[in-house]
């Protein structure tokens, strides 16, 4: 499939700002559909609100843009009246993770078959800048002009504890291995979540002294750790700054059933 | 499976999750909350396998979203709280009023404000019905008073939401919810389905050409639809700066349902031309009824569907009367529109009966407060 | 010169001969030579591109596109990994991580060969 055959053509150039994390998700996002083979005729998308939450509405598909958090939630009802369809969720940080919390550990723990990829920017950029729940500690942000007084969370560590079939974690630096997590993920049955660390140079890296996207991917870089390397380490690596780490890689990929196989719809719409 | 037609005894509830069921409901998703449980209850034991989905959500919130979710795959949903439960919705709500989607929630609405008296009536969430959520859209709402028409009114919930791709009220409480009667399931219902997009259909529901109601598109069609609660144009796209836009939307999504109020209305009168009209619905129409059947001079208009408000029945029943009691088991929530609409129409004496505390106006309470209107 | 020296002598020759047959086929256009191109009406000038690419093959921009943005130059579209290769590209860095989808592959032209 050619990109602009996957992407609604007339919606280009698209808002992101320049060097956003969200085109790079969406160039991954891309390859791993057409590698894993999937039709787009059978293939809905559905975002919160916010800047990734945006991405559905730039592909050439059905896409439900809902409120603020809920996504998964609208999924599960819509995966579950037709469940032939495959159900991908486009969301942020503080669209999965703070308003939309109770609905992405349910969510995990009921095990709907769906595909969550989360563009964790820490920050909440569409609004301007405000502190997001995975800012790091002593980061400036609009509401926390003092430095965060607030620890930040580890989504993908949460995903793994509330019972996902598969979480992996990359950031927009390690485009080949998040194209291949994408693709494990859209083939896998079960809650699956993708949490892109991606840069946000126009509100979280202008306000922490990294507004070219470059210094950003930089500093991505400098603190990512492979997974296999830390599991014995003892950082924590919940603690995103500058003296902790980014720890990417595949969190765990296990085969819980379904909830559709629970129910006995796997077979129906 | 819904049950064979015939005659039951059953709860208000459970006739509730029969209506349902005729009219082809294949998902629900509820959260317990007193005293609407049992129609969770229910369909928790009748929708299983091939007859549909039932799912029990971690908060009201997410009920209602899974219930807007799923009927954008196609099913027709439904979802049932009370007051707090209720409150949480409203986002949502306005969500599935601004996207179109066809939706029925059952509100048994209990004491409020807050958690207030679980298990007793009141009719305090009727206002919050048509403008609990933040902006301006039309809503349609029923009020059953009797087990038969929790069944009836539910069905016509299903039709009316489908038909004009509206979010659906069935506004009962406590009283009429827990309350058990004869149930007449008929041979024949009329059910209506939605308009989908690139099917020809021959119904004459849908030969309206400028009823405003656009075609559904169901997803996983190939329709490539964009659903979003932002403002937008007829093909989906995102317009939030343009205010002729927002203005033309915002519009349609209203007259979409006044212009067809004529459709919509449904009343009960009895005793139509008397000079005491007592205005009711719901559970507080049950003192009125038994005073308007036995007082030859008392009449009653009976509202089944309460948003969008019947303006042309209240008009009627007030032209030919003196006095107007409006009987309601708040602190007076349709009576100022009640009131408005009739004093257009030329009856100046409007007043109002409240109820509060949890049970319905009795008979004698309602003779006591006519007389003191002046009414023999 | 020995058998081994004149053995080695053919090898090269050989190999030689059919490198340069490879590299010129009857139309005149050389196979598997690509190079990416810079679509001006996406580029947003965020120089992710400059600082990604391992072999450097990008440069900061100081023209103005139409689109007003100073977008970035390939300088140097035969450092690229996939200069030589058709069928599978390999590396693809710069392509993945461009956030506008402005870099695409094209087969690399008569003249830009010759260079």
């Amino acid at each position: 499939m050619d990109i602009f055959e996957f992407y609604r053509k007339d919606r280009w150039p698209h808002v992101f700002c320049p060097g956003c994390g969200n085109g790079t998700v969406m160039n991954c996002f891309f390859r791993a559909f057409n590698e894993a083979g999937l039709s787009l005729d059978n293939t809905v998308f559905v975002g919160g609100i916010g800047c990734s939450s945006r991405v559905p509405l730039y592909i050439n598909s059905d896409a439900l843009h809902t409120t603020h958090g809920r996504a998964i939630a609208f999924a599960t009802g819509l995966k579950l009246a037709k469940p032939g369809l495959k159900v991908v969720v486009f969301t942020g940080d503080g669209d999965l993770g703070a308003i939309g919390g109770n609905h992405f550990i349910n969510g995990c723990r009921r095990n709907v078959d769906m595909t969550v990829i989360c563009i964790n920017n820490n920050i909440y950029g569409m609004t301007g800048g405000q502190a997001s729940i995975t800012t790091p500690h002593d980061f400036l942000s609009t509401t926390t002009p003092y430095g965060n007084k607030e620890y930040p969370f580890d989504l993908a560590e949460i995903a793994v504890a509330a019972g996902a079939n598969y979480v992996a974690r990359w950031t927009t630096r390690q485009v080949h291995e998040l194209t291949k997590s994408m693709k494990s993920a859209l083939q896998k049955k079960g809650f699956t979540l993708v949490e892109v660390v991606s840069q946000c140079p126009t509100n979280f890296g202008r306000r922490n002294k990294m507004a070219d996207p470059a210094q950003m991917l930089d500093w991505f870089k400098a603190n990512t750790v492979r997974r296999d390397k830390t599991k014995n380490a003892e950082l924590d690596h919940a603690d995103l700054n500058l003296a902790g780490q980014i720890t990417v890689g595949e969190f765990v990929d296990r085969n819980r059933e379904c909830f559709e196989e629970l129910i006995g719809v796997e077979k129906h719409g | 499976m819904r049950i064979p037609p015939g005659e039951y005894f059953l709860q208000g509830n459970d006739a509730c999750v029969e209506g349902a069921l005729a009219s082809g409901v294949r998902f629900f998703a509820g959260y317990p909350i007193t005293p609407s449980t049992e129609i969770a209850e229910g369909l928790a034991q009748r929708l299983k396998g091939k007859d549909g989905v039932f799912l029990q959500m971690e908060d009201e919130i997410a009920c209602i979203s899974a219930v807007i979710g799923a009927s954008w795959g196609g099913a027709k949903a439904m979802t049932a709280t009370s007051g707090p439960g209720f409150s949480l919705m409203q986002e949502a709500i306005g969500y599935a009023a601004m996207s179109e989607t066809p939706v029925v929630i059952v509100n048994v609405m209990r004491g409020g404000p807050s958690t207030g008296q679980p298990t007793k009536a009141s009719q305090g969430d009727v206002m919050q019905t048509k403008w609990g959520s933040h902006g301006d859209y039309q809503v349609i709402a029923f009020a059953p008073a009797s087990v038969q028409e929790m069944f009836d009114l539910t069905v016509e919930c299903f039709n009316y939401s489908e038909k004009y791709r509206v979010p659906a009220f069935l506004l009962s409480d406590a009283e009429i919810g827990h309350m058990r009667g004869l149930l007449r399931i008929p041979e024949k219902l009329k059910i209506i389905d939605r308009k989908e997009m690139g099917i020809r259909r021959t119904d004459e529901a849908y030969d309206v050409p400028d009823d405003l109601v656009k075609p559904f598109p169901v997803f996983g069609k190939g329709h490539k639809a964009i659903i979003t609660g932002m403002t937008h144009t007829e093909n989906g796209r995102i317009e939030p700066e343009d205010s002729k836009v927002h203005s033309d939307l915002v519009t349609r999504l209203n007259e979409k349902v006044l212009r067809n109020r004529k459709d919509i209305n449904q009343w009960e009168m009895i005793g139509e031309g008397s000079k005491t009209m007592i205005i009711s619905y719901g559970s507080s129409a049950l003192g009125p009824k038994e005073v308007a059947t036995t007082d030859p001079n008392v009449g009653l208009l009976r509202l089944k569907s309460i948003w969008p408000l019947p303006e042309e029945p209240i008009a009627q029943a007030a032209k030919g009367a003196q006095r107007i009691l409006v009987c309601e088991m708040n602190l007076g929530q349709l009576y100022f529109s009640i009131k408005r609409v009739a004093h257009d129409a030329g009856c100046k004496q409007v007043e109002l009966l409240s109820k509060l505390g949890g049970e319905p106006p009795t008979p004698s309470e309602v003779r006591h407060k006519i007389r003191s209107m002046g009414a023999i | 010169m020995t058998r081994g020296e004149g053995l080695r002598q053919a090898h090269l020759a050989i190999y030689f001969i059919l490198v340069t047959f490879k590299y010129r086929p009857a139309n005149g256009m050389r196979r598997g030579r690509m190079k990416p191109v810079i679509n001006p009406k996406l580029c947003k000038a965020c120089n992710i591109c400059v600082y990604i690419c391992p072999k450097k093959c990008y440069t900061k921009g100081t023209d103005i596109s139409e689109m007003g943005y100073f977008d970035a130059v390939v300088s140097f579209p035969e450092k690229c990994y996939n200069h030589n290769r058709e069928g599978k590209l390999i590396c693809e860095l710069c392509v993945l991580s461009c956030p506008d989808q402005a870099i695409s592959w094209h087969p690399e032209t008569e003249e830009e060969k010759r260079k």
